[in-house]
This record gives structure tokens, C-alpha cells and sequence, in this order.
């Protein structure tokens, strides 16, 4: 991993546990938590809206998105994998702090198509969109670019559009690191990174075991199960290019 | 979206007992949204859990019941239905004795569903047999810990096993049989530093992982295990204080663990001196060991004995009743620790308290306000001798496959064959409803409520996401039908009348609540009173009078022996995707599309020696019968043996018929593993029966992860964060 | 003493079964919202002689073919301008503080008072320098030079620098 190298996310937090605690300032207030908890996981205590994209409580930071970017003694930092020093100085809401957010944000825009209003993972949880909210994204500052690869249907549970995929490696992390049948990685070599399966083989001639981890951490809706296609939207049953023609409509008027 | 429905559920397709949000809108399933509250699972699932559902909504489900007239089966109402079964029930009882009738409950329903039958047989028919196919797999496994440490349970949780040092497995395959518990132990052993010690005839997804891997001939693991003890006995690598404060029995362990010694064990079981004494440095190394073992240990006709031995290694090593530490027998079925808590065998009622005990009989009695039978009775087992002996005349099935799953099936059709009565009850017109007299429609998890209890003895509540299909209802609501028309008063309006009553009776799940159950809130019993479940067993005492663990002594069964003709031996198992003989998962159009049938691994020395490709058809025969299905070559399998999975309801494929009777001696679970048969080649060659779409087909690219780095190398990446001071 | 019988005869339908089932439900419901169910006939029958039925029932059968043709204008080249000056309008809309919309509705209605009444003074500079020094006058006054010097201020910091005019 990075520089900064996190702890690894441990399992389901025990209770009543006696590990030692660290106190540090957060935005000018004194907090205490436990020792080896990260800033983010801090922060999140505090204010569980604080943008993060690629941070997955079950999988730990895997420092794709840049989103959760904050201040520590003077320094951005990613706060999902920096751990919490005794007196540590914390500022999250400076200027420096909310601009670098703010680009990482717009970066990740320019690899997803924003079309919410018609999206069928636009269910209340959907992490991409939630985040460009609480980012009060207005403005999409690097305009949205197809990718030059065609959506892999192959598989008969779920789908893969890499027009929609933010490059977080949630998928990837969750395949590789949590249910470690090492299938996804991404190839971060190419002009476009995308996600791959195997060496780059279509999804169904994968050794893709069918467990469900991408689809269920994916932030967004490039990785979607086939049975939410067309049916969870606001937009249900509408004929196929009446609804290309609102999502183009809609990405004209919204942020952007 | 006012639409969309969330309803949390527990899955039914292993022991695990993942549980998820199902989203459904009418009767769709949108989709199974795990979440990190999960206390099992989390955020993981796998293909059967995450994607294998639609079987609710197939057009094959039983919606009517059905009654045998004139050669065919003929729908009829329930009145119809109920009143023929209680009439024919009654008939046979009054003729033959309430002994000649048996009832087979499921571990695939719930606790109050397994109470309820139990209580059926007992209370309402007057009889102890009544049993479940817990036999099938674990019951050595409860019977070893019983002896050893004092609860048929795991001893702690799946965290537990997150957490050790070492994790031994023996005879079990969990990347398959349980797939979210494996992939604790491979991101443990991936970014922890685990170790992983896996004993196995096959090359599985653990075995390929493992720091060593053992292979000894089958069902030999009691000698190594036994050689490996001994060792660690005489070198003093032991927990000695645990073994003075915490147990008795040490002398006569000692004792009769003489004989093996690491030449007898390489003798015995082909392993090398180099491996057995890596096994007893890996096991001294470690501060915190967890022993997981499945079938490959309890289908043996020593299973029990196996099981001992496994209990005696971890109490001399001091590693039970500490975090990261213990015995795992991993569960089959999503509740197969609940249908033995709930009592549904021949000799204990609820709890585990026993039938021939009078104060524990009287307790019932008062409870329920009529006398019991004081004997204990049939097991399913020697039920299935008793019918071919003219003693039982009817059987009442619920939710299992019996034609199937029960060993020698040629033998146990047979004997259905001459049953004056038998109810089967099921969601699906299963092999062994084709034998009815009666076939009751009932519902699967996502139509019902209840509770499932998990190989973690976690207590877990499911909520019901869509009404009964059709007539089809709720396995408990159709015993107390028929109840009510026997003439007892059963009133339950709910399960969780079912469960405050449960709770009344059975010691271990005294503090049990559905309102402690709430949403995905669970318990791990023993459960008290103020509802302070144990996630833990054994941190402070055994529960024996004197609050020490037994150390057992053991003895080796060898395998059944066979006619030389018979010379290749048969290991069988689950594969991933099919649950069972799968009549839930082939109807589920995408995971039949990947895996559309089974077939037989085939070492490619077998292969070239007999002359026959991947693709090629074999037919297998053993002394009680014969199958018939393609095979492909891997090297996953050695020598003479292969490897023959149970999924499938098919006659011609099923692995039970060339299983024998031959069972464990002290708990009669049948030696699924000791079969040998003939190989015959009907065609040479042909398409392999692994089509495309099916995993193993793939080539993993393994990495440390989404690699980050990479993408800072990237000449187009400007970094947001500033560079850490130099040290 | 039985002999496997692989099939089973045709079961009902549960399609038959379930919809004999819903008929008994809705008949449940009926009965039991029977008062409600009685005013809303009569709200139906309002509704139909005023033709609002007709009207909703065209709509939705025209349903995609009508969304279609909405869809369709709005993309043309004014229209997601039009629809975003929408959006924008509504959330500046949502920030103005509510108390500016009482003042200028009494603002509103003083004019509309003044408009039904006929003009009862002759118009001059003199009424315009007395009402300056009505207060209720001046401060309006200030809120309208407010407005002039807002609207200013917006317009010239985004304006492009182009010919001067003289």
C-alpha cells in the first residue's frame, strides 16, 4: 500500500473493549478514540455525512478516490488511511482541505455519466451520488468522456458498464482481499483504466465464483445486479429510447 | 420508493447463516443487499445466498395438496388433506402402536417448526422416533464434544476463527460448503499471517492455499491425529496449567495413545515422518488454534472416534475457551444445530435433556399436559430397518429428501415402498414425495417467520418477505392444523408463541425473545434468563459437575473393507453453486446455466491408465447399485479416487446409490465416505460436462490488492495530498 | 405399500387461485372503508361532469406518447436552457428569506389598490419630492436602488471586456 501505510480494518467493533484511547483536536475541539483508529473513522463518528468513496468499513482504505482529504498538522492527508497521533492537529472544513476534495470529486465525475434522476441505484444509498451532495458538486468542473469499452452482460446475475465505473477498486479490493477468489484488478496501465476479470476475459469465461461482493460494494451503478435493471428506478418501464433521451436530457441539466 | 420492500432474511443454503435485506417489489426479487450489521456475515454472501432465490417463484412449486388415487396424484383441498392424514394417522396408531409410525424433521426449517414436530410426535402421536438428517453429517461431531467438553456445539464464532494463529482444517471443503466462513480464513491467511494446515484427499481451494497440506489415505485422519497428540505429549509442547486446572483423564489419554507412534501413523495413513512432525510444530508454534472439520471426518464409520480425537488434541494444547481458539465443526444447514437443540432426535427432548430421565419427562409432562413415552426411539437409521422388518408402518417427512440423501437409496426406497403411510411435506414434488400417500405444500424461508440457529449457535430471526404461493403454508401452521384435528389444542398465533414456549423449557434458550431478535440482532445460547447470550463456550468452566473437560481415549476404525473388483474409491461432497440434491438451485436459470449437471473427477493418471478422456461417460458401480454421468480430468484428484458430488435429484447421477448402510457405530450416521466401486468406460470421449460459464474454467489473477500505486505512477496523476516530512 | 409415481396431475393455477383470493381481500376492503368509499364516489361524479376525468384519462392514455413529445421540446435548443433557468430560479427561490415576499405583496396590493383608483393628484416633480420624504416611500425607494445596484454589480463582474461605448 501507500506511504501511509492504515491499519487493516478489523472485524465487527467488540464492545466494551479495553484498548488504549488517543486524544487529538479535531477542528478545534479536543476528541478522544480508541488507538488505531483512523482520522476518517474519527471523523465519521462525529459526522457520519463527511465525504469518503472508496473507503468500505469491510474492506479498509484502499485511497483510489482522494475524496475524504483533510488537514493534519499542516499537511492534506487522506484521512481514510492516516491513523490518529496523540495531539495530532485536525482541520477538515480550511480551504485547502475542501478545494482538494473538491477536485478529487470532480475527478471522479469525469469518469460517471450523472444521470440520478433516471439511475436505478439512485435508491438512497447510492455512495457516488450521496458524496457529490454532501461535495454540493453544482458545477461538474471536467466534463464526463465515454470510455472505449462496451458494457459486459455475459454474466447472468450482473453487469459491468464501464462508462459509469469511478475507478474506486472497491471491487477489486473485495474480490482480491475479503473474498480472495483474486479475480478483479484493474489495469491502471492503460490510457483508460478499466476493471478487468482474469487476464481480461469476458465476465462469464472468468473464475468469477458468482459471490456477489463487487456488485454489493460498488459505489455507483457501473457494477449492478441484472435483476435492479429497469426496475428500481423512478422511471420503470419505460421503452429504451424514450429513457436514453431523458438521461441525456437530464446529464444536460444536471451539475455540469 | 414507496415500492421497493426491504425485509431482512436468513439464508437456507448452509450453516453459515448469512443474513441480507432481501428488496423485492410484489413478488420480484430486486435484489440481496447484505450490510455491515450482519453479525455472521456482514457485507459477504455467496452465489446460492446473493443470487439463488427464484426458485420461490417457480411455476414447479407445489401449490395444492396432494393425495394418491388410483395411481396418480390428485390436488384436493386442505380440509380434504388433513383429514385423511389425521384419520390414516389415527388408524395406524390405534392398529400397530404409536411406535410403528416415525417423523423426520428438517434442518432446513426452523426451531419453531423443528419444536413443533417433536412435540407432534411426542405430545399428539405418543413416540420417540422422531430424528432429522443432523445424523448425515454432525452428529459424531456432537457426540465427540458432548464427551470432551460438554456442549454439541462450535465453540465460539466465525470472528474467533478470523482471529487465530493456526487454523487446522480436516475433512471439510469450506470454500464450498461455506463459502463466506472460507473467506475469513483466506484474508487471514492472505494479509494476517494465518497459517493454514488443511488434511484432505483433494486438492481444494484451502488445500491449494495451505502451509501444509496433508493427504493421508481415507479415513485414517484418527492416527495422524492420535501420532500428532502423543508427539506433542512427550515433547512437553502442551498447555500444561490448562491440563491440570481444566481437565481429568490425562493418564489414561496417555496411556491409550501409546501405540501410535509416527511410525505406526506413517504406516497407517502413507503420510511422511516430515509431515507429521511439521504438523506438531506448526500446532506448537501457534498461540491460538482453531480445529474446523466437516464430513470427511463424521461420515465414517469411526466418526465419532475421529471427533474425540480432534476434542483430546485441542484440550491438551489448551486451546479451547479463548478468543481465536476452538472446536468448529462446521454445519451443514442452515439449521441443523437448531433441529438438535430443538430435540427432534430419539433420545432427548428440547435442550438436550434426555426422554428416559423421569424428573426431565415429568417437566414436559406438566408443561404439556400429557404423559410421554419413556423410551427412546428410532433413529432414522434403524427407522428405515424397522420398516423393512414389518415394525414401522408410516413415516411422516418433512422437508427432506429421504430417497436421496439417505445412503444405499436403493435400500431405502424399498423400504418406502412398503410403508402403509407416508406424509411428505415439502415445497417442491421431491423423489421422495413420488412415494406419498399424502403430500402437504409448504413454504421456504422468504414466506414465513421464525428463527434459524447457525453453526455459531446463533440464534437469528427471518422475517417473512412474501406471501405463501398458492395453497402452499408455513411448515408450523401445518402442524398445528393437523394437531388441532388429532384433537390437541394447539393455539399458536405466531412463532414467536412457539418460541416463548421453547424458551419456558429449554435451559439452554431461557432468555430467547423475538423482541432480543429484533432486526439483525441475535443470540448465541446458552442464552439466560436476562438475555446475556454466550459468544464464548468454556471461558470459566465445562459444564460437567466438576467444571473440567474430559479427555476420552479412542478407538481406530478402519474403513470398510471391499472386493478387490471394487478398486476405485469414491469421495464425495457439495459443490458450490447446488445446495443439496438441488431441487431449490436448478431452478434458478442462471446457476443451472453454469453448473447443469455434475460429473466426476478423474485423476489423469486414472484416466490414462483406463484409456478415457475429459468428457468421456463412466458408469460406477458398487455392491448396493450404479450411476451413470460424464467425467473430467483434473489433478485435483490423485490416484484411484475421484470425486462424485451429491447435487443432483437425478437417478441415474445420484451418489446414493452406491453408498452401503454400513454407519458410525455410536451414532449411526452413515459412512457416506467409505465407497469404492468398479469403473466401467461407456464412452471414451465426449463434451466436457464443465461448460463454459463455470468458474473453474478461469485463471485467478491474484494481486495485493487495487494497487494503488500504480495509479500515482500515472504521468497524469497530480497529487492532492502533500508528501509526508522526511524521517 | 406404494409405488413411485413420478407425475402429479395439473394443479390449479395458482394464478386462479390467487386471484379468488384477492377478490375476497378487495371485498374486505370495500366493506370496510365503505364511508370513505361513498365520499369519494361523490368527489368522482364532481370530477366527471366537470370533464377533469376525461381530461386525466387522455393524459395517461397519451401517457409515453405525451411524455415523448414533452421530452422531445425541451431538448430542443432553448429548452434545457429554459429548464435549467427553471431548476436555478426555483433554488435561488428556496433562499430568499419569506419575509421578502410579505413586504412585496403589500407592496403589490397597494399598487393594485392605487391602479382601480383613478389618479387624484396632478402628476409633478413637487408630489415626487414629497413622497421622497414619505418614510414608507424612501425606504421602498431603497429597496428598489437595492435591486438596480445588485442586478449592477452581478452584470459588470461578469462582463466581458468588448468595445467601449463612448
Amino acid at each position: 500500500m501507500a506511504a501511509e501505510q492504515a491499519p487493516a480494518a478489523a472485524g465487527p467493533h467488540l464492545p466494551g473493549s479495553s484498548a488504549p484511547s488517543v486524544s487529538f483536536e479535531l477542528d478545534g475541539q479536543r476528541a478522544c478514540v480508541p488507538a488505531g483508529s483512523t482520522l476518517l473513522q474519527a471523523i465519521l463518528e462525529r459526522h457520519p455525512a463527511f465525504p469518503h468513496v472508496c473507503y468500505h468499513p469491510a474492506l479498509g482504505p484502499i485511497q483510489t478516490c482522494d475524496t475524504c482529504i483533510v488537514e493534519a498538522d499542516g499537511r492534506r492527508v487522506r484521512a481514510c488511511a492516516t491513523p490518529v497521533q496523540q495531539d495530532m492537529c485536525v482541520v477538515t472544513d480550511s480551504e485547502r482541505a475542501r478545494a482538494a476534495r473538491r477536485e478529487a470529486m470532480d475527478r471522479l465525475l469525469r469518469d460517471h455519466e450523472l444521470y440520478c434522476t433516471v439511475c436505478d441505484n439512485n435508491n438512497g444509498n447510492c455512495t457516488v451520488h450521496n458524496t457529490a451532495l454532501a461535495l454540493h458538486i453544482e458545477h461538474q468542473k471536467y466534463p464526463f468522456t465515454p470510455k472505449p469499452y462496451e458494457q459486459d452482460n455475459s454474466h447472468p446475475f450482473y453487469r459491468y458498464d464501464p462508462d459509469q465505473c469511478i475507478l474506486c477498486g472497491r471491487c477489486v479490493e473485495a474480490c482480491q482481499n475479503l473474498q480472495v477468489s483474486e479475480v478483479l484488478s484493474i489495469d491502471w496501465e492503460r490510457e483508460r483504466p478499466r476493471v478487468i476479470w482474469d487476464h481480461d476475459v469476458p465476465i462469464q469465461e472468468s473464475s468469477c465464483v458468482s459471490c456477489g461482493h463487487c456488485v454489493t460494494v460498488c459505489p455507483c451503478n457501473a457494477l449492478m445486479e441484472k435483476s435492479m435493471l429497469g426496475e428500481a428506478g423512478y422511471l420503470t418501464g419505460l421503452s429504451p429510447k424514450l429513457l436514453e433521451r431523458m438521461i441525456h436530457l437530464t446529464k444536460v441539466v444536471e451539475p455540469g | 420508493m414507496a415500492r421497493v420492500r426491504r425485509t431482512k432474511t436468513v439464508c437456507t443454503y448452509c450453516g453459515v447463516g448469512c443474513s441480507f435485506d432481501i428488496w423485492s417489489k410484489g413478488r420480484t426479487i430486486l435484489k440481496v443487499e447484505p450490510s455491515m450489521e450482519a453479525p455472521a456475515n456482514q457485507i459477504s454472501t455467496c452465489v446460492k445466498g446473493k443470487f439463488g432465490w427464484d426458485f420461490v417463484n417457480s411455476p414447479e412449486r407445489l401449490t395444492q395438496p396432494l393425495l394418491r388415487r388410483d395411481g396418480r396424484f390428485v390436488p384436493v383441498s386442505w380440509e380434504e388433506a388433513l383429514a385423511f392424514t389425521a384419520s390414516r394417522l389415527r388408524k395406524l396408531r390405534a392398529q400397530y402402536g404409536p411406535d410403528a409410525i416415525g417423523y423426520i424433521s428438517s434442518s432446513k426449517c426452523t426451531n419453531e417448526e423443528n419444536y413443533l414436530m417433536q412435540k407432534f410426535a411426542r405430545a399428539v402421536m405418543g413416540t420417540n422416533n422422531i430424528d432429522n438428517c443432523s445424523r448425515y453429517c454432525q452428529t459424531p461431531a456432537t457426540e465427540g464434544l458432548r464427551r470432551t467438553m460438554g456442549y454439541g456445539g462450535d465453540t465460539g464464532s466465525i470472528h474467533d476463527i478470523a482471529q487465530a494463529d493456526l487454523v487446522v482444517v480436516i475433512g471439510a471443503n469450506p470454500a464450498e460448503s461455506h463459502p463466506v466462513l472460507s473467506t475469513r480464513i483466506r484474508r487471514a491467511h492472505k494479509l494476517h499471517g494465518q497459517k493454514l494446515l488443511v488434511a484432505d484427499l483433494r486438492k481444494h481451494d484451502l488445500a491449494a492455499r495451505a502451509d501444509l497440506w496433508l493427504r493421508p489415505r481415507p479415513g485414517t485422519d484418527l492416527v495422524w491425529l492420535c501420532a500428532v497428540t502423543r508427539y506433542l505429549l512427550e515433547q512437553g509442547w502442551v498447555d500444561e496449567r490448562f491440563l491440570a486446572e481444566r481437565t481429568t483423564g490425562l493418564a489414561e489419554l496417555r496411556a491409550s495413545l501409546a501405540p501410535y507412534t509416527l511410525a505406526y501413523a506413517e504406516q497407517v495413513t502413507g503420510l511422511s515422518r516430515r509431515d507429521l512432525l511439521r504438523t506438531a510444530e506448526m500446532i506448537h508454534a501457534a498461540k491460538r488454534m482453531c480445529v474446523l472439520w466437516a464430513m470427511g471426518v463424521t461420515q465414517h464409520r469411526g466418526g465419532s472416534e475421529t471427533s474425540t480425537a480432534i476434542c483430546n488434541l485441542l484440550l491438551v494444547t489448551g486451546h479451547v475457551g479463548r478468543p481465536g481458539t476452538g472446536a468448529y465443526p462446521l454445519r451443514g444447514h442452515n439449521n441443523v444445530q437448531g433441529a438438535g437443540d430443538m430435540g427432534c432426535a430419539p433420545l432427548y427432548l428440547p435442550g438436550y435433556e434426555r426422554v428416559d430421565d423421569p424428573a426431565v419427562r415429568a417437566k414436559y409432562e406438566r408443561a404439556w399436559g400429557v404423559p410421554l413415552p419413556e423410551n427412546p426411539g428410532l433413529d432414522n437409521h434403524l427407522m428405515v430397518e424397522a420398516i423393512h422388518a414389518g415394525k414401522l408402518k408410516g413415516l411422516y417427512i418433512m422437508g427432506e429428501e429421504m430417497a436421496l440423501v439417505d445412503s444405499n437409496a436403493n435400500h431405502v426406497q424399498a423400504a418406502f415402498r412398503k410403508l402403509d403411510l407416508l406424509i411428505v411435506q415439502d415445497v417442491f414434488f421431491s423423489k421422495t414425495a413420488q412415494f406419498a400417500d399424502v403430500v402437504l405444500p409448504a413454504c421456504p424461508s422468504l414466506e414465513k417467520d421464525g428463527t434459524f440457529t447457525n453453526t455459531e449457535r446463533r440464534i437469528q430471526r427471518l422475517y417473512k418477505v412474501f406471501d405463501p404461493f398458492g395453497e402452499s403454508r408455513p411448515d408450523w401452521q401445518i402442524l398445528c392444523d393437523l394437531a388441532r384435528q388429532l384433537g390437541a389444542d394447539w393455539r399458536y398465533q405466531h412463532p414467536s408463541d412457539i418460541m416463548a414456549e421453547i424458551a419456558s423449557l429449554a435451559e439452554l434458550y431461557r432468555g430467547v425473545r423475538y423482541d432480543r431478535l429484533e432486526g439483525y440482532r441475535s443470540l448465541q445460547w446458552p442464552v439466560a434468563e436476562n438475555g446475556i447470550d454466550t459468544p464464548l463456550l468454556y471461558t470459566e468452566r465445562f459444564p460437567f459437575p466438576d467444571g473440567r473437560a474430559r479427555l476420552c481415549p479412542v478407538t481406530w476404525q478402519p474403513p470398510q473393507a471391499f472386493a478387490a473388483e471394487y478398486d476405485v474409491h469414491v469421495n464425495n461432497g457439495r459443490m458450490l453453486e447446488h445446495f443439496h440434491e438441488g431441487n431449490l438451485t436448478y431452478r434458478v436459470p442462471g446457476i443451472a446455466a453454469k453448473v447443469p449437471q455434475p460429473y466426476v473427477e478423474v485423476s489423469p493418471e486414472l484416466a490414462a491408465e483406463r484409456g478415457f478422456a475429459d468428457g468421456a461417460k463412466v458408469r460406477l458401480v458398487s455392491p448396493f447399485g450404479e450411476v451413470e454421468l460424464r467425467a473430467t480430468v483434473t489433478d485435483r484428484v490423485q490416484g484411484n479416487q475421484v470425486y462424485l458430488p451429491m447435487n443432483t435429484w437425478r437417478d441415474h447421477e445420484a451418489v446414493n446409490y452406491l453408498t452401503s448402510s454400513e454407519c458410525d457405530e455410536v451414532t449411526h450416521t452413515p459412512a457416506y465416505k467409505e465407497v469404492a466401486v468398479r469403473l466401467e468406460v461407456v464412452e471414451p470421449s465426449g463434451p466436457s460436462p464443465v461448460v463454459h460459464g463455470n468458474f473453474r474454467l478461469g485463471h485467478p489473477h491474484p494481486q495485493r490488492g487495487v494497487e494503488v500505486e500504480r495509479k500515482w505512477q500515472r504521468p497524469d496523476y497530480r497529487p492532492l495530498v502533500d508528501e509526508p516530512p522526511q524521517v | 405399500m406404494a409405488e413411485p409415481i413420478a407425475s402429479i396431475e395439473r394443479q390449479t393455477p395458482p394464478a386462479a387461485v390467487e386471484q379468488a383470493r384477492a377478490r375476497a381481500r378487495l371485498g374486505a376492503l370495500l366493506a370496510a372503508a365503505e364511508p370513505a368509499l361513498a365520499e369519494g364516489l361523490q368527489l368522482l361524479q364532481q370530477c366527471s361532469e366537470a370533464g377533469l376525468l376525461q381530461l386525466a384519462t387522455g393524459l395517461m392514455q397519451e401517457g409515453e406518447g405525451l411524455l415523448e413529445i414533452l421530452v422531445k421540446q425541451a431538448d430542443q435548443p432553448g429548452g434545457a436552457q429554459l429548464l435549467k433557468n427553471m431548476v436555478a430560479l426555483v433554488q435561488v427561490w428556496g433562499q430568499l428569506p419569506p419575509s421578502l415576499w410579505t413586504h412585496l405583496q403589500a407592496g403589490l396590493e397597494a399598487a393594485s389598490d392605487a391602479a382601480q383608483r383613478p389618479p387624484t393628484e396632478k402628476p409633478g416633480l413637487r408630489l415626487y419630492w414629497q413622497a421622497l420624504r414619505d418614510p414608507d416611500v424612501a425606504a421602498g425607494a431603497g429597496v428598489m436602488l437595492a435591486l438596480l445596484r445588485g442586478l449592477g454589480a452581478s452584470v459588470r463582474s461578469h462582463a466581458q471586456p468588448g468595445p467601449r461605448k463612448g
